[in-house]
């Protein structure tokens, strides 16, 4: 695999969580490699708690929420 | 008259058969008519005899005609039904002719009820039409997404089927979001009802639609087989798993969705992950990244270490010490070359006195000698540079006398000036 740059994702949205985890999971790896220089690994440690807060955002913004249509009025009942 | 010996003529030209060469001739005929291998056709069984385990022979009949039938032993053990009497049936078999009896008949290779039948056909027909245009590609197939954060359900408002799928989102993501469309999902307009809520669902933020119901008999599961829901489901722009009664049930609907599920239940299961799984995937994360940052920052810190316990940042005042050493062994040398140099000069000086001294006037004015000045202080060495009545000082050796001139003479002789 080629090194990947891994530069900073703005929009983490667009990435979704499998992305956002196995991005997460490439940093780890090239910071546990233990070889990049103190501001590069600063920069991705940062990325990377950006991505696990997304992450966590992620599991817990639903609501939990049951909605049933009805079928005759097309009005929401929400459990 | 010449036409009738024609005839005749024509007559004897013409093979003639034997009875069993004459059917082994049809029965040829029949068998290469392609038309006729393969056919389907529909009927009552009557006068149906079967002995266990032995050939089945029967007359297909309806309101106007009827056809010999046979279905040997190879075939008709593999039944799930045991035909009889009076039976609707559908056959599929090859046309052939029983020579022994000169009758035509019907080899039947596959039976089926009636009403099934009739389904299966409409089934197979459908299959391979939606098939032929592409409805089934993978090319279409969208991504079931891996987290939604709302799912779309359309099931029937009550039973089995929505409650498992309910029960097992809830189970695997505690806080997932679900819209119910809840639409018939047996007998008439059922798939109609479903192609419906399948577009409602399509227009609202859900990320992913189920649609499903529990197992019953293949009359029950059949609207999931019709064209108006297969064609819905091929339209969402919403990715739809299909999960329709058992692990067996085949149905259209399971072949054009994005994604077939055995069971509801295992519908759920495929569109949700489970949180708990992934929150401690992402907590793994978190430990490793703080792992690896902690010792990122402790190996430079080791490597800050090293550097700092090297004998220069260790002990900075050595690296002084030794200047000042050198600054001290420059200064000192400095000091001797000075005063040579001083030494020298003062050598110099005092040989440039002595020389001076021997030039000066002084040796001379101890002798006896004198210098005349004006009031000027102007050195007088020509009687021509005075007048009478000028006062003059004469410097001598031990001071110096005032004196007015009385008198100028010149001496021609003593004319020293040039």
């Amino acid at each position: 695999m080629s090194e990947e740059e891994l530069e900073k994702i703005e929009d983490l949205d667009e990435l979704g969580f499998e992305q956002a985890l196995e991005r997460l999971e490439k940093i780890n790896k090239k910071l546990e490699r233990n070889k990049v220089p103190l501001e590069r690994a600063i920069d991705l440690y940062q990325q990377g708690m950006e991505l696990i807060e997304y992450c966590d955002e992620r599991l817990e913004e639903a609501e939990g929420k049951i909605k049933k249509m009805t079928n005759e009025k097309e009005e929401m009942i929400e459990n | 008259m010449e036409g009738i010996s024609d005839k005749e003529e024509k007559d004897l030209d013409q093979k003639i058969y034997s009875v069993s060469g004459l059917n082994h001739f049809v029965k040829g005929l029949l068998e290469r008519e392609k038309e006729l291998q393969d056919v389907w056709v529909k009927g009552e069984i009557s006068n149906f005899k079967h002995h266990k385990g032995r050939h089945m022979y029967f007359v297909l009949k309806d309101d106007s005609s009827e056809i010999n039938s046979v279905m040997f032993r190879s075939k008709n053990r593999d039944l799930d039904f045991e035909p009889e009497e009076g039976m609707e049936v559908i056959c599929r078999g090859d046309i052939t002719l029983y020579v022994d009896r000169g009758r035509y008949q019907i080899v039947v290779k596959e039976m089926m009820v009636g009403g099934i039948g009739e389904l299966y056909l409409a089934y197979e027909k459908l299959k391979e039409k939606l098939s032929e245009e592409g409805l089934f590609d993978d090319e279409h197939k969208k991504a079931i997404p891996f987290l939604p954060k709302k799912v779309g359900i359309v099931t029937s408002g009550e039973g089995a089927a929505l409650e498992d799928m309910l029960r097992t989102l809830k189970e695997r993501f505690e806080n997932i979001d679900i819209v119910v469309s809840p639409a018939k999902v047996q007998g008439e307009d059922a798939a109609k009802d479903i192609a419906e809520s399948i577009k409602k669902l399509d227009e609202m933020d859900v990320d992913v639609v189920i649609i499903g119901r529990g197992g019953g008999s293949i009359e029950d599961l059949w609207s999931f087989n019709e064209e108006i829901l297969a064609r819905a489901v091929f339209e969402a722009e919403t990715p739809i798993v299909s999960a329709v009664g058992h692990e067996t049930d085949f149905l259209i609907s399971d072949f054009v969705a994005d994604e077939r599920a055995a069971t509801p239940t295992s519908a759920a299961e495929l569109v949700v992950p489970i949180k708990s799984e992934l929150k401690s995937k992402v907590r793994d994360q978190k430990r490793r990244a703080r792992t690896a940052m902690r010792n990122i920052i402790t190996n430079y810190r080791e490597k800050l270490k090293n550097l700092s316990t090297s004998p220069v940042l260790q002990n900075p005042k050595r690296m002084l010490e030794d200047r000042y050493q050198k600054l001290d062994e420059n200064t000192e040398r400095i000091d001797i070359l000075l005063e040579r140099y001083l030494e020298r000069y003062k050598e110099d000086l005092s040989n440039k006195k002595d020389r001076l001294n021997a030039l000066s006037p002084v040796q001379t004015m101890k002798r006896g000698y004198s210098i005349v000045m004006d009031d000027q202080k102007k050195v007088i060495s020509s009687v021509d540079e005075v007048e009478k009545e000028d006062l003059l000082s004469i410097h001598l050796i031990d001071g110096e006398i005032l004196s007015e001139v009385e008198e100028v003479e010149r001496c021609q002789k003593k004319n020293l000036k040039k």
